[in-house]
């Protein structure tokens, strides 16, 4: 089981490459969406499979260790993908969202056990939604920031008058703008589920909570944003070119929450 | 008549020239006729025809002077770059590439053949049309519309109107629910009101500056008419604007974007008139897409590759066109000739009969020898000049011109 979940944790990394390169290069033809879908599928199956197989190494929720986070966020990012692709029947930001996988499952290697973690049992009935809130919420705001980035390119291409690459694979400003805010909605859902399941846990825990704590602070920060963003076409200050900016730097605030939550001793709410 | 020897072409394109030096020199289309006038005069050309559209200014001349072409320079493009000049097949050939939508932005778009008769008409109108002229803005309408009927040169082609839609359509997403307003009431001003219709819009705003043209097309579109003095109220509702006025000064400045209200959606600027009727510094203001026609030709870029194979197509019609003009260039020089021909032939004829008068069957038989030899001698001139038609050498002076090897 070990060695299993060891070769998933290094085969993701390589899928999720070979992914990144069909939606960045793969014809738009009905076999080339076959085989992208097909490869979608099978990094949200095997993703599936690594979560179960490290539940059943550890005994405990598998979200508990940085490599575990890491993965986990991976294979929401590419779950939430699919599902907005379904959705929305478009494939934009397909090649961000598996580089975005790329990198995090890369990463998730790099940091693996080779010998299985001590893990506290969290006993706290709060602490899985506070780790699948997260792990959710920051994959969504990722998507998000990655929409906002294709925005934002798209929008350069246009007004420098370049119509090649981006202008021909990106589809309309309003249509990554609607994707961008239902993203942002699920991850303002979502992390507010798991940031204030995380105060819960706290208390129930015993332990010491603080806002000024790095990541919690950072977190609620881009939960604010992405809250503006969720609500920003009532907004009248926001306009598609500020939502697009404010989601691009909020994506990148979640990924500095993120390493601060992996970071080696950065680890102050999960396996304690 | 001569033939296409005596064609001469001078003119600037997109192809060569961008598009602040092509407003330069365009001609609008009520000053065409007497631009005709004054070049041909200038010129000391036998006949002239000025081409003038959004992509191109170009005179067409016959029977012209060696030195017409240095005249046509200094007189209509000084100190413009990208000037081509082309005589004898060149230019015709040239002709029917522009005719067959070949040297359009968008290629195989199908304005410029209206554009062309505009242009025959003007001149005619000025009375620089002459038989040379004449027989070649037909020959060139007639390849025209060969090569949109006979390739996949015009399926789904897009004219500058919907080109500039479909630029518009990457920033508003549908149309449908978003005001459209178009600026100029001309014929381009239709164009594009059609489309921004086709596209999704609602009630369009229909500006001119004068109101009675607004009203019309207002009318055909369910849309209302205003002037431009309402400009600044109106610019604040609008989600896409197209512009297509022919105004040697632009019609949209900064000064209208002042107070302008903060909005959510960016606001597009489509500016399809030569000269520019939008103010290019505008290109600076945010929330403000604003796309000319020197953006267009990136976007029919990849439009043009896709048509590579029909375009290859038109290529052999033009040629047999080309072939079939000189042939009938060349029976009008001989057709004279041929009257004379005949005219001595009867008179033979007549002599041979008169001599062999009285003689009974002898008298018919060469009747009917002479008539038959009649027959045959004609026969053998008209075949042998349409034996000269297009070939191998026509061919390869086509792709020496658009510079295949």
């Amino acid at each position: 089981m070990k060695a299993a979940a060891q070769a998933l944790a290094a085969l993701l990394p390589v899928l999720a490459t070979v992914l990144m390169v069909l939606y960045g290069f793969s014809a738009t033809t009905a076999r080339g969406e076959g085989a992208r879908r097909f490869f979608l599928v099978l990094l949200l199956a095997l993703h599936g499979a690594l979560l179960a197989c490290t539940w059943n190494l550890g005994g405990v929720f598998p979200l508990a260790h940085p490599a575990w986070i890491l993965s986990g966020v991976a294979g929401a990012l590419l779950l939430l993908y699919a599902i907005t692709e379904l959705t929305t029947r478009s494939a934009a930001g397909g090649a961000v969202a598996a580089g975005l996988a790329l990198l995090l499952q890369t990463a998730s290697a790099m940091v693996w056990p080779a010998v299985l973690p001590e893990v506290a049992r969290q006993s706290s009935p709060f602490f899985a939604p506070h780790a699948i809130g997260l792990v959710f919420g920051v994959a969504a705001l990722l998507l998000s920031g990655a929409y906002g980035l294709l925005w934002l390119l798209l929008w350069r291409s246009l007004r420098h008058g370049r119509f090649g690459l981006v202008f021909r694979m990106v589809p309309d400003l309003p249509g990554l703008t609607r994707m961008n805010r239902r993203a942002a909605l699920f991850g303002f859902i979502a992390t507010g589920i798991g940031l204030n399941t995380g105060i819960w846990w706290a208390h129930d825990a015993g332990r010491q909570f603080s806002y000024l704590n790095p990541e919690v602070l950072t977190m609620v920060v881009v939960w604010v944003l992405f809250g503006l963003l969720a609500f920003a076409g009532r907004l009248r200050f926001m306009s598609e070119r500020r939502a697009a900016w404010s989601s691009a730097l909020a994506a990148a605030l979640a990924l500095l929450a993120l390493l601060f939550a992996v970071l080696p001793g950065g680890i102050p709410h999960g396996a304690e | 008549m001569a033939g296409a020897s005596e064609i001469m072409l001078v003119g600037v394109s997109h192809a060569g020239t961008a598009l602040a030096q092509r407003e330069r020199c365009a001609v609008a289309a009520t000053a065409l006729s007497a631009r005709c006038h004054e070049l041909r005069a200038h010129t000391g050309a036998r006949e002239c025809c000025v081409i003038s559209t959004c992509n191109r200014t170009e005179i067409l001349l016959a029977g012209a002077p060696a030195g017409a072409p240095v005249l046509l320079r200094e007189k209509m493009f000084d100190g413009i770059e990208g000037v081509h000049e082309y005589t004898g097949m060149e230019a015709l050939f040239h002709l029917y590439r522009v005719s067959a939508g070949l040297e359009s932005q968008v290629l195989g778009e199908t304005q410029i053949l209206a554009q062309l008769r505009e242009a025959a008409a003007s001149a005619r109108t000025a009375g620089t049309l002459g038989e040379a002229l004449a027989a070649a803005l037909e020959g060139a309408d007639k390849a025209g519309r060969r090569v949109r009927a006979e390739t996949a040169i015009g399926e789904g082609t897009l004219s500058v109107a919907r080109a500039a839609i479909q630029l518009a359509l990457k920033v508003t997403g549908e149309l449908s629910g978003r005001q459209a307003m178009v600026i100029g009431c001309g014929a381009t001003g239709r164009l594009a009101a059609r489309c921004l219709e086709e596209a999704g819009a609602r009630k369009i705003l229909c500006v001119n500056r004068t109101r009675s043209s607004a009203e019309e097309l207002a009318s055909e579109m369910c849309g209302t008419a205003h002037t431009l003095e309402e400009l600044p109220g109106l610019l604040a509702r609008a989600d896409v604007v197209v512009v297509a006025v022919e105004a040697p000064e632009p019609v949209l400045r900064a000064a209208h974007f002042e107070h302008f209200p903060r909005r959510q959606h960016p606001l597009v600027l489509l500016d399809i008139s030569v000269p520019r009727g939008v103010d290019p510094a505008l290109r600076e203001q945010r929330d403000l897409f604003l796309a000319d026609m020197d953006d267009l030709e990136t976007i029919v870029r990849g439009h043009r590759r896709g048509r590579r194979k029909a375009a290859e197509d038109a290529a052999l019609i033009l040629v047999a066109e080309v072939g079939k003009f000189e042939q009938r260039q060349a029976l009008a020089v001989l057709k004279p000739r041929v009257v004379a021909l005949v005219r001595r032939f009867e008179e033979v004829r007549a002599e041979t009969l008169s001599t062999e008068a009285g003689r009974g069957d002898s008298a018919r038989f060469s009747e009917m020898l002479t008539q038959r030899l009649l027959d045959e001698a004609l026969q053998a001139l008209r075949g042998g000049v349409r034996e000269e038609g297009p070939g191998e050498d026509l061919l390869a002076r086509y792709k020496s011109h658009i510079g295949e090897s």
